[in-house]
């Protein structure tokens, strides 16, 4: 897993309870629904709009909102992502073993698919010098 | 004793103080620079609620300080950020970071005591001609990035400068209008010159479109640098904004895309510090949205907030800065694991995210809510929803993928030390005042700009605390859930085009090309051009007939000078692009 050519450290206590922090959050989450179901017979609940009082409003609200905020952004990318050097100021990262790692959506895709770093990132780099061209003229339509 | 507070005006402190600290050297500086803003905070707590002052220049009379509820909590936070800030830089070595900061803090300071325009313009100036040395002086610490630094610093000067000078042109109108250069509240409709101010105000606050310099520009200043940017800036023209259009109800719905538009591109920004800047973004929208909704609750919301907001924002950059200054990197790719090593960072840092998420018993929960209580009162559903669709997202890319991006994840063998300790120590009192005020509220109630409204104020209402919490812990599900069946978008470094674009990026090309000889890129330039030509002139013959058309009517010479000042400013920035 390592980047830097080093083993990591031991794992932790968060990362040998990963499943124990996932039932965690999983256990608290069913609590709140309980309390609010509880809460919403016996208590008030003070609210501008009706939608509000229901019951798990905020529950959906919360997982909805969430999960439709990641999944547009994601392909959000399809329309905004270009590669590190786009602007023509990227700086070499001092700490990267490396520096050519994904440099744009291409070489992500191909060094997912190949494993084969060095070649997959030639390839990359002659391929991403056409790509910003037809792009642009997708921004501009866009805009 | 009095008396001599009172010859002083706030910030005048930090402002001459800053002169001395390239005189002094290793610990004497240091304790210079810590004791110049605890002093000035005493200075500014001495005077009282009310006090006013005024001098005599070239025939104006300068109303140079004005105190009272609403600048003096702004003033006060931004003491406070002074503070961290110097502690957190102790590292520095070069005087230069420090004279930048203390007057960068000093003229944010002294411009929210203005009492008129004239006043606010000149420290407003003195903002970004300071703080635009934070930038550039990462790139004389790293030869590699000195070109980068150079531009950024010129755009983030350029676009600083340019609301300045739509400030000065707005008071010109103002004045020559209104014959007042008071600095009241006023409506865009009450003079030529307000809307020119209301712009001048906005593109400091980040309105949408005109809010790209703050993720250009904030992630490329050095360690502390950032810490010193994200406080002072945006908070100044908040208070500008609630001081001179409080009530204002355009500021609603600009304040809601604030929210809501600058989280997508959060989840997917790899630089966590670009991550924080847009999340800075979105957090000023609901101060906006305070601002535009204007009711006495919706004006301590927005200062309560703007409070909170500074100190667990910095926490979060300052924690961030830790781990670039260990790791050398803040970009999500490339870190993971560190809470191995760096424990206490990730804590400080876990706080901060709770914070900003607004989670009950830290200090967002206590702030925001009264701007989406106001909201509520208002019925404005819309809003509303957008409002907690943002808490949702505030979730995500603060309170989530920061801290576990660069403190678990995945590890990738980093084996760094701890934090230094100035840097913990100045975060450890972060910390401490987000749990401080989350805790306590009431401290921090009583200075609001109307303490009476806010004593009636309970945060901690069952309902509140239930619904926030469901909200909070099912967008944490959400995360699992994603995570778990692989969804979640991995993080890639990589370049995500917003509105800088169109200077960066199309402007310099179209420029270029129009001169060069014919090459394909040309082609589709001039393709896109004639396209866009024949579109405007089919908008002219269509709407010839004056009365209706917005390009028949005769400019208005307020526009026509708005338009050259937006032209030339554009052409400035394409220059340095």
């Amino acid at each position: 897993m390592s980047q830097h050519g080093r083993e990591p450290l031991p794992p932790s206590w968060f990362e040998k309870n990963v499943d124990l922090i996932v039932r965690g959050v999983v256990g608290v989450c069913a609590l709140l629904l309980v309390g609010d179901v509880v809460f919403h017979f016996v208590g008030h609940k003070h609210t501008h709009f009706d939608v509000e009082g229901w019951i798990g409003f905020y529950a959906v609200v919360g997982f909805v909102s969430y999960v439709g905020l990641v999944l547009t952004a994601k392909q959000l990318r399809k329309l905004v992502m270009r590669g590190l050097d786009y602007y023509g100021e990227d700086v070499p990262s001092s700490s990267s073993a490396a520096p050519g790692l994904a440099q744009s959506r291409k070489a992500a895709k191909v060094a997912k698919e190949e494993e084969s770093e060095s070649e997959s990132e030639a390839d990359a780099e002659s391929d991403a010098e056409p790509e910003p061209e037809p792009e642009d003229d997708d921004e501009e339509d866009d805009r | 004793m009095n008396e001599l507070a009172n010859v002083l005006f706030p910030g005048e402190i930090l402002l001459f103080g800053a002169l001395l600290v390239p005189f002094v050297r290793g610990k004497l500086r240091s304790a210079l620079v810590v004791l110049l803003p605890l002093l000035s905070l005493g200075h500014l707590l001495m005077l009282e609620l009310g006090h006013d002052a005024t001098f005599g220049l070239a025939g104006f009379t300068l109303h140079i300080v004005r105190v009272d509820a609403l600048s003096r909590i702004f003033g006060i936070v931004f003491h406070i950020a002074a503070l961290l800030c110097c502690i957190y830089a102790l590292h520095v070595k070069k005087a230069l970071e420090h004279v930048a900061t203390l007057v960068y803090a000093g003229s944010a300071i002294a411009a929210t005591f203005a009492g008129d325009l004239i006043t606010l313009f000149v420290f407003w100036e003195l903002t970004a001609l300071s703080s635009v040395f934070l930038i550039w002086a990462r790139g004389m610490d790293d030869p590699e990035r000195r070109e980068r630094a150079y531009r950024v610093g010129m755009r983030y000067l350029i676009v600083q400068v340019g609301s300045g000078v739509l400030l000065l042109m707005g008071i010109l109108l103002h004045l020559s209008d209104t014959g007042s250069y008071g600095f009241d509240l006023m409506s865009l409709g009450s003079s030529r010159g307000a809307p020119f101010i209301f712009v001048a105000f906005g593109v400091k606050a980040a309105f949408p479109l005109l809010h790209n310099w703050v993720q250009d520009a904030y992630p490329e200043a050095t360690v502390s640098g950032t810490v010193v940017l994200a406080s002072f800036t945006t908070k100044l023209a908040i208070y500008a904004l609630a001081r001179g259009f409080a009530g204002t109800e355009l500021l609603i719905p600009i304040g809601a895309v604030m929210t809501a538009f600058p989280i997508f591109y959060a989840v997917l920004e790899n630089d966590l510090r670009r991550v924080l800047a847009y999340s800075l973004n979105n957090q000023l929208g609901y101060m906006v949205v305070g601002i535009g909704v204007g009711t006495e609750l919706a004006l301590n919301g927005a200062a309560a907030h703007a409070f909170a907001h500074i100190l667990y924002k910095g926490l979060l950059l300052m924690s961030m800065g830790a781990v670039l200054y260990r790791t050398g990197t803040v970009e999500a790719s490339k870190l993971g694991g560190l809470h191995k090593s760096m424990p206490l960072t990730t804590i400080f840092c876990v706080i901060g995210a709770l914070s900003i998420s607004a989670f009950p018993g830290l200090s967002g929960f206590v702030t925001k809510s009264m701007i989406v209580s106001s909201v509520g009162e208002m019925h404005l559903p819309i809003i509303f929803g957008v409002l907690l669709f943002a808490s949702a997202g505030v979730c995500d890319h603060s309170g989530i993928k920061v801290p576990f991006f660069a403190f678990f994840a995945h590890d990738q063998g980093w084996k760094v030390k701890e934090a230094p300790k100035h840097m913990l120590v100045a975060m450890a009192i972060a910390a401490a005042l987000c749990i401080g005020i989350g805790l306590f509220p009431g401290l921090l109630y009583e200075y609001l700009p109307f303490p009476e409204v806010a004593a009636q104020y309970h945060a901690y209402e069952a309902t509140h605390v239930l619904t926030m919490l469901e909200l909070l812990m099912f967008a944490g599900l959400a995360f699992v859930v994603l995570m778990k069946i692989g969804v979640y978008p991995p993080e890639l470094p990589a370049v995500n085009v917003d509105s800088d674009w169109v200077y960066r990026k199309a402007a310099p090309e179209v420029v270029r090309d129009g001169y060069s000889l014919a090459t394909y890129a040309r082609l589709k330039v001039w393709n896109a051009m004639l396209w866009v030509r024949s579109a405007f002139l089919r908008l002219l013959s269509v709407h010839h007939q004056p009365p209706r058309g917005a390009l028949g009517e005769p400019w208005s010479p307020s526009a026509t000078t708005l338009w050259a000042a937006l032209l030339l400013g554009f052409m400035l920035l394409v220059h340095y692009a």
